[in-house]
């Protein structure tokens, strides 16, 4: 099958570069080894955050937030996406330190999306916050999706413009002769002029095929999700400086995360919980929130997530081939990021520009300049 | 409608059923004391609000959950009594707000 540009990997990042570049005309293929929204962007925790991005990352993320709120409209579908504004909650002093620290920072910057409160406000917003608690910080544009939803959405608005998806298809062997890359899959083999790298927890091996090496790692993020719980907390709620993160849904239940790793092994597509760093998340919560030691734990799972060494992804072109572009390694914030990635890659597939400065997300960034 | 087989129990413990207090022998159920107190809705669906209680009474189909000592979600049909048990029908619908004097 041949194709003008092929993409690797039916997660967010590969659904919404092929929607842009579907909808443009381009002829696309996408290559899914299990099936769309298998892995990270089906099972993430949902969180669409611009609170707390690191600075590089926050005109993508902030362009990326103003996409996600007509994204139902822009796709034709249902991604969940409810506004519901995030805060992260201050222990303590030295987390209002920490919050005016960065303040400064992002104000220098130019950015006015984040704002500090006082013990007031956060009490008038979550009223069953623990009373030690003495303020936060917040972001009003930012809410929660429901991941397998949003993902689907762009692959099938992706299909309803051309864009082909074949799942069970693992790329093995990927070769460029002349101006052809060609793909190898145990199915069948495909030919495109152009190929993006969207494949999530392996894509340092994609990375490899194309040329490029990346110093790529995995890891399990675990969720917990409670049965019913009357309704406590209207905003989606994290930590300035604890491992604290949460959403209760219109339906009452609590979605839990944090942060804790379980066991990943991509090799073979599973994860294992790590019960005992789940007691810890849960009992985070309690200290956060009292009325969370009634919550009744109804399902744990976790998901193979990429992580770079500085928390960054990788967006941009190849360094050590023509025609090829890279998306990957969102370390565990990257469902926020799909939409406007999607439209920055097809963007530099189809004229070799973006009006975002990618450095921050170069590939060879970890490329060693001396022996 | 349910009457205990057990005639004579060596030790009984006190439990509250939604604030009636009611007496009953030591190992016994919690949906056991409750049906046998004519109080057999554990818990409202979640969804219609409507009454629920055991179906199995085994532990397999979590129809009975019901509220022990605050606790939500307990299993009517596997807990058993203690003295001094709380025990409630459980309100918990989708559209349940929490009452802030929980804590
Ligand atoms: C538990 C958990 C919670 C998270 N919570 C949040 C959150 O709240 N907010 C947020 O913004 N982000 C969150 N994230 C991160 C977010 O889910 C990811 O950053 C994002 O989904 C990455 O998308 P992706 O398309 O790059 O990767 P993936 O969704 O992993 O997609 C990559 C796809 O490539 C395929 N693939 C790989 N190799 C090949 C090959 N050789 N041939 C063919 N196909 C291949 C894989 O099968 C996979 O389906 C969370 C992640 C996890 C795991
Ligand atoms: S009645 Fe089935 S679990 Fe209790």
């Amino acid at each position: 099958m041949n194709a003008d540009i092929l993409i690797i990997g039916g997660g967010i990042q590969g659904c919404a570069t092929a929607f842009h570049l579907a909808r443009q005309g381009a002829s696309v293929i996408v290559l899914e080894k299990d099936y769309v929204a298998r892995h990270a962007s089906g099972v993430n925790a949902g969180g669409v955050r611009l609170l707390g991005r690191d600075m590089a990352e926050v005109p993508l993320s902030k362009a990326s937030m103003e996409m996600w709120q007509t994204l139902d409209e822009t796709l034709g579908e249902d991604t969940g996406f409810r506004r519901k504004t995030l805060i992260n909650i201050a222990a303590d002093e030295t987390d209002i330190e920490t919050l005016k620290a960065r303040e400064i920072r992002m104000r220098a910057a130019g950015y006015a999306h984040e704002r500090i409160i006082d013990r007031d406000e956060l009490r008038a917003a979550l009223p069953h916050v623990h009373p030690s608690c003495v303020g936060g910080v917040t972001s009003e544009l930012d809410g929660h999706a429901i991941p397998y939803k949003a993902t689907s959405a762009f692959r099938r608005a992706a299909e309803r413009h051309g864009a082909q998806v074949v799942e069970g298809a693992e790329l093995t062997s990927l070769r460029q002769v002349g101006s052809t890359w060609i793909a190898r899959t145990p199915t069948g083999t495909f030919e495109a002029a152009r190929v993006v790298n969207c494949a999530g927890a392996w894509a340092d091996r994609v990375a490899m095929m194309i040329g490029d090496h990346v110093p790529l790692s995995h890891a399990a993020p675990m969720l917990m999700i409670t049965a019913r719980l009357p309704h406590f907390a209207g905003p989606v709620v994290g930590a300035v400086s604890r491992q604290l993160s949460f959403k209760q849904f219109e339906n009452g239940t609590v979605l839990i995360g944090g942060g804790a790793k379980g066991f990943a092994d991509r090799d073979h597509n599973t994860t294992r919980l790590d019960y005992a760093k789940l007691a810890v998340a849960s009992k985070t919560a309690i200290d956060f929130f009292p009325i969370m030691k009634t919550a009744s734990i109804n399902r744990m799972w976790a998901g193979l997530e990429a992580y770079m060494p500085d928390n960054l992804p990788v967006i941009g072109p190849a360094v050590n081939a023509s025609d090829a572009y890279h998306a990957f390694g969102f370390s565990a914030h990257g469902f926020q990021m799909g939409p406007i990635v999607g439209q920055v890659m097809a963007d530099l597939v189809l004229t070799g520009a973006t009006p975002y400065d990618l450095n921050a997300f170069r590939i060879d960034r970890y490329d060693r300049k001396t022996l | 409608m349910f009457m205990s087989l057990r005639r004579t129990p060596e030790n009984t413990v006190t439990v509250t059923v939604n604030g009636q207090q009611i007496t009953a022998p030591e190992g016994q159920t919690v949906w056991v004391t409750m049906a046998l107190a004519g109080q057999i809705t554990t818990r409202k669906s979640a969804l219609s609000a409507e009454d629920r209680s055991a179906y199995c009474a085994m532990g397999v189909c979590f129809e009975c959950l019901v509220q022990v000592d605050g606790l939500p979600n307990q299993q009517a049909c596997l807990r058993r009594i203690s003295d001094g048990m709380i025990i409630e029908t459980q309100q918990i619908t989708e559209t349940t707000e929490a009452p802030l004097d929980d804590f």
